[in-house]
């Protein structure tokens, strides 16, 4: 009976023991758990104040590179601007070095074409003389010819010999 | 074989002509006595042609026969008409260009004064060329000589035509 008393009381302890055990475990669960919903909280108010200044960050940003791009932009606009109007001063040199030059040139190829129609008429008045005489020449041939008659052939020959023995041709 | 004989037979023969075309048709009457001989025939050339010798040839071969200049035999026969028509084709000869067909009687007085002229029997090549319109051109020896009415013609024309222009051009 004694032994069943201590057993008991083992027990008892023992039962106490773990009840203890569990009353603890309860406790420190509970703090965790506050612990954990604190930290909860914490983040939310973290993330929210995070959030915060992202946007703020992020808006500053945007501001900065809205005004950089502006900036850039009127910057390139200015720049093909003064390109434009120097593409235009060029383009507008050019023209009148071009309108020069065509004069230049219409008028070197008109003086020339003068003194090609100068010569070829010069030329063409040449041969034309040179035709006239070459048919004046074949019709006093011809007619000549027929109106000198045979005697007088006789003699123009006889006369011709003696111009050659007269030149000692034959010797 | 040349003898004095056939020297003054080749005279004869020579003389019967007095251009080109009188020294071909002489050679082909010439050659063609050449068939006559080697017929068993005795006696001269034109004992053995007979009849067939042409009108041309009577006189000349009566004539050599009478002074004796032509052989007896039928070999040397043949020599002396080769040795005729060597000479013939061997004559010298004058160009001679008129601008009309002369007669045989004008030809005939023209090869004389010109034979005369250079001191032995030549031939007269004839051309009749109307261009020159009258007056002669004589080539002999590689030499030229021309006395032409065309000429005359020619240079007065272009006088003309040099005054006429200078004319011109002074108004």
């Amino acid at each position: 009976m004694m032994a069943q008393t201590g057993d008991l009381i083992l027990l008892f302890i023992v039962a106490l023991y773990f009840l203890v055990l569990l009353l603890l475990m309860l406790f420190i669960l509970f703090e965790i758990s506050k612990l954990v919903q604190k930290d909860k909280e914490a983040k939310t108010a973290g993330d929210h104040r995070v959030e915060i200044l992202f946007e703020q960050i992020a808006g500053r940003l945007s501001d900065n590179l809205e005004k950089q791009v502006k900036g850039q932009l009127a910057k390139y606009a200015q720049e093909a601007q003064s390109s434009t109007r120097g593409i235009a001063k060029f383009v507008e040199d050019q023209q009148k070095a071009i309108a020069r030059e065509s004069q230049f040139l219409v008028a070197n190829a008109f003086s020339r074409t003068q003194k090609e129609l100068e010569q070829y008429k010069k030329d063409g008045l040449a041969r034309i003389d040179e035709d006239l005489n070459q048919i004046v020449l074949e019709a006093a041939r011809d007619i000549l010819g027929r109106s000198i008659s045979l005697s007088e052939h006789e003699e123009l020959v006889r006369s011709a010999l003696e111009a050659a023995k007269k030149k000692r041709f034959f010797s | 074989m040349r003898s004095k004989f056939n020297d003054s037979a080749l005279v004869i023969f020579a003389n019967m002509v007095n251009d080109t075309q009188g020294v071909s048709y002489l050679i082909d009457q010439l050659e063609g006595l050449k068939r006559f001989l080697f017929k068993d025939k005795e006696g001269t050339i034109s004992e053995k042609t007979d009849v067939s010798l042409a009108q041309n040839l009577l006189p000349v071969f009566a004539e050599i026969e009478e002074k004796g200049l032509e052989p007896a035999t039928d070999p040397a026969q043949l020599q002396f008409l080769d040795s005729v028509i060597n000479n013939l084709k061997n004559l010298p000869c004058v160009k001679t260009i008129l601008a009309f067909e002369p007669s045989e009687t004008f030809i005939a007085r023209l090869n004389s004064d010109i034979s005369a002229e250079i001191g032995q029997k030549v031939i007269l090549e004839l051309v009749v060329d109307r261009h020159i319109v009258a007056g002669a051109i004589f080539e002999y020896e590689g030499k030229v000589f021309g006395d032409t009415l065309e000429e005359k013609l020619s240079l007065a024309l272009a006088r003309l035509v040099k005054n006429l222009s200078q004319g011109k051009a002074s108004k």
